[in-house]
């Protein structure tokens, strides 16, 4: 347990709330201490992923409520967590609205997606993308939270992919052109339709496939490690070499490697595998 | 019920379009008077060649950085290996040690990828991360992770009353432009006032800042142009892109570094040597009067021997209208 990214994560001093909740989540089985998420947490039930702004941002209330889904579930917790739900039941992409949807159909037409199908977006009145999508998709999951999002967000993923497997930032396709993958964002998404039962789709076997051979030669532990948490579910050919070169790279550049990445570093190399949307 | 919300629905769409139209013919930032632009164009064939010719512009352009904190914002957005996406490497470290070879106290690489969120991997893979290693004394801060303080909007594009912007873009005694040539299927261009779409943190506003594509593309750029003094501007145009840019268009041999002490005078010259006419290009337009945008009023630097027009392929469903302009380009000693 006390191997080089814990040591480094403890000394850090996060300063969004991505680094916190990534942060309190890879510390979770040394202190259970998960009291300035909570106190974070906005009045309209979100978390502004730099408090200072208070700009409410879906990503960061996602990665709230998974942390949190490994607090101690006291009243209070559990409040705070239905206020969050509350507020991403509440808040979708504008193209989930019937006057967006009629611009996108019938003149913004050079991003090819199908506007009824929507998810989550980064921050209101924008529309969805598939890194919000997929974190706030884990955090229903690690609930086990009921809700009618849920389908259409798992359809919005599959009809956004990119036509090789995995994801880009929104869509697969724009003005004429399919669009490559990134392979933090495709983890995410990899991971969501996975803890929602979509493991067996030819999706999921392609977006497997690019990732590990995309990150194969991948020097940043950002990256890898997302790989990582992603693939740990299926075991692939691809996983060893990824788990031996996340471990290389973050020993080699602890000491400056981002507060997120160290701590998604934690996460992946953490055995038995860390699931995010499995609720402690 | 269904067939009179979309007949709604087309009336609302209409006004709103009418209402967008309206807006974007008439509101621009109020002109004032200026004294003449600087503007340099170097030639510059290959990228092996641009140390000196970033330095040889420098010394042309000769910005007021001593003893100065000076912010260098590239346009970083993705790697790939065919396309030139990026302003490249080599011309990022010659600018940083330049700079630091005209006495500036510190500089700073910045940029926040409006797609990318792993920007240690595009440092990476774009070769950014080399190169900086190799002059020293150059650091690179992700705009899109920095601290953030809160600024007003100055103009009334946007409804965007204030913006969450990093740091050391508000620490910074000098901001230095540095776009890549390329044409955009939004914008039109994307230059060096484009190129402030990146310094919007995405830890704020998310990746990309979708915020401001729903401010209106060239609102927000205008609006962040207003908020965000940009000093100086070095264009890569070695390799710049045409056609469906920013990130799949054509490569094309432009073999010219553009260098200003304005960032309207520098888009409106990199236009020009596009065959663009840069008012008819709407952020342009819209921001002419924060700058000169009329070649009238520039001083050109170097000697110009010879004129420059390349007509760019414009970006997908999109015809340019031609300039006519030309600009004098110094040929220097590399010429053939």
């Amino acid at each position: 347990m006390a191997t080089t990214p814990y040591l480094e994560l403890r000394t850090r001093a996060p300063r969004t709330i991505e680094e916190l909740a990534l942060q309190r989540l890879a510390l979770r089985k040394t202190a259970r201490c998960f009291s300035d998420v909570l106190g974070a947490q906005l009045p309209c039930g979100a978390w502004s992923n730099r408090p200072v702004t208070a700009i409410p941002n879906v990503y960061s209330t996602g990665l709230a409520l998974i942390a949190l889904s490994h607090a101690d579930p006291t009243p209070g917790v559990r409040a705070s967590v239905w206020r969050g739900f509350d507020w991403l039941d509440r808040t979708r992409g504008r193209e989930a609205h019937w006057l967006w949807q009629w611009k996108f159909r019938l003149f913004d037409r050079q991003v090819r997606f199908d506007p009824n199908k929507f998810g989550w977006p980064w921050v209101e009145n924008t529309v969805s993308w598939v890194a919000p999508t997929a974190i706030v998709l884990l955090a229903y999951k690690a609930w086990n939270r009921p809700s009618g999002r849920v389908t259409s967000a798992l359809a919005m993923l599959e009809d956004r992919a990119c036509s090789a497997g995995g994801w880009n930032a929104g869509n697969g396709h724009a003005f004429g052109v399919d669009l490559d993958p990134h392979p933090d964002v495709s983890a995410m998404a990899l991971c969501a339709l996975e803890a929602h039962g979509a493991g067996e789709s030819s999706l999921v076997e392609r977006t497997a496939q690019y990732l590990g051979q995309r990150l194969e030669e991948c020097g940043s532990a950002y990256s890898l490690a997302w790989g990582v948490l992603a693939l740990k579910r299926s075991s692939g050919p691809h996983l060893g070499t990824l788990v031996e070169s996340l471990r290389r790279i973050s020993e080699k550049n602890k000491a400056t490697l981002s507060t997120a990445a160290l701590a998604l570093t934690a996460l992946a190399l953490e055995s038995p595998a860390f699931d995010l949307g499995t609720r402690a | 019920m269904t067939s009179r919300r979309n007949a709604v629905g087309a009336l609302a769409l209409a006004g709103t379009g009418g209402l967008a139209v309206r807006q974007s013919l008439t509101r621009r930032i109020p002109a004032k008077q200026r004294p003449p632009s600087r503007v340099a164009v170097l030639r510059c064939e290959s990228y092996d060649k641009a140390t000196q010719v970033v330095w040889d512009g420098l010394q042309l352009l000769a910005p007021a950085v001593r003893g100065k904190t000076v912010l260098l914002k590239p346009n970083l957005v993705e790697y790939s290996s065919t396309a030139p996406i990026n302003t490249h490497p080599t011309v990022i470290a010659a600018a940083v040690e330049g700079l630091y070879r005209l006495g500036a106290a510190k500089v700073t690489v910045g940029e926040g990828p409006g797609h990318v969120r792993d920007t240690e991997l595009l440092l990476e893979e774009c070769g950014l991360r080399a190169a900086l290693h190799n002059v020293g004394k150059a650091t690179f801060v992700d705009l899109n992770n920095d601290e953030v303080h809160r600024i007003s909007t100055t103009t009334s594009l946007t409804a965007l009353s204030e913006l969450w912007l990093p740091r050391c873009l508000l620490a910074a005694d000098v901001v230095i432009s540095m776009p890549k040539i390329k044409t955009h299927h939004w914008a039109g261009v994307t230059l060096s006032l484009k190129n402030l779409f990146g310094v919007v943190p995405g830890s704020v506003y998310g990746w990309p800042k979708n915020v401001l594509h729903w401010q209106g593309i060239d609102n927000s750029i205008v609006e962040l142009a207003a908020a965000i003094p940009i000093h100086y501007v070095i264009a890569d145009g070695v390799v710049a892109m045409e056609g469906n840019g920013p990130l799949h268009g054509t490569a094309r041999q432009l073999g010219c570094l553009v260098f200003a002490d304005d960032p309207l005078a520098a888009d409106s010259a990199c236009c020009c040597l596009m065959r663009v006419d840069p008012r008819r290009i709407p952020h342009i337009l819209k921001a002419s009067g924060l700058g000169n945008i009329d070649s009238a009023n520039w001083n050109i630097l170097g000697e110009g021997v010879s004129s420059w027009r390349m007509p760019f392929q414009s970006p997908p469903g999109m015809a340019f209208s031609r300039s006519q302009d030309s600009i004098p380009v110094a040929r220097g000693h590399w010429a053939p």
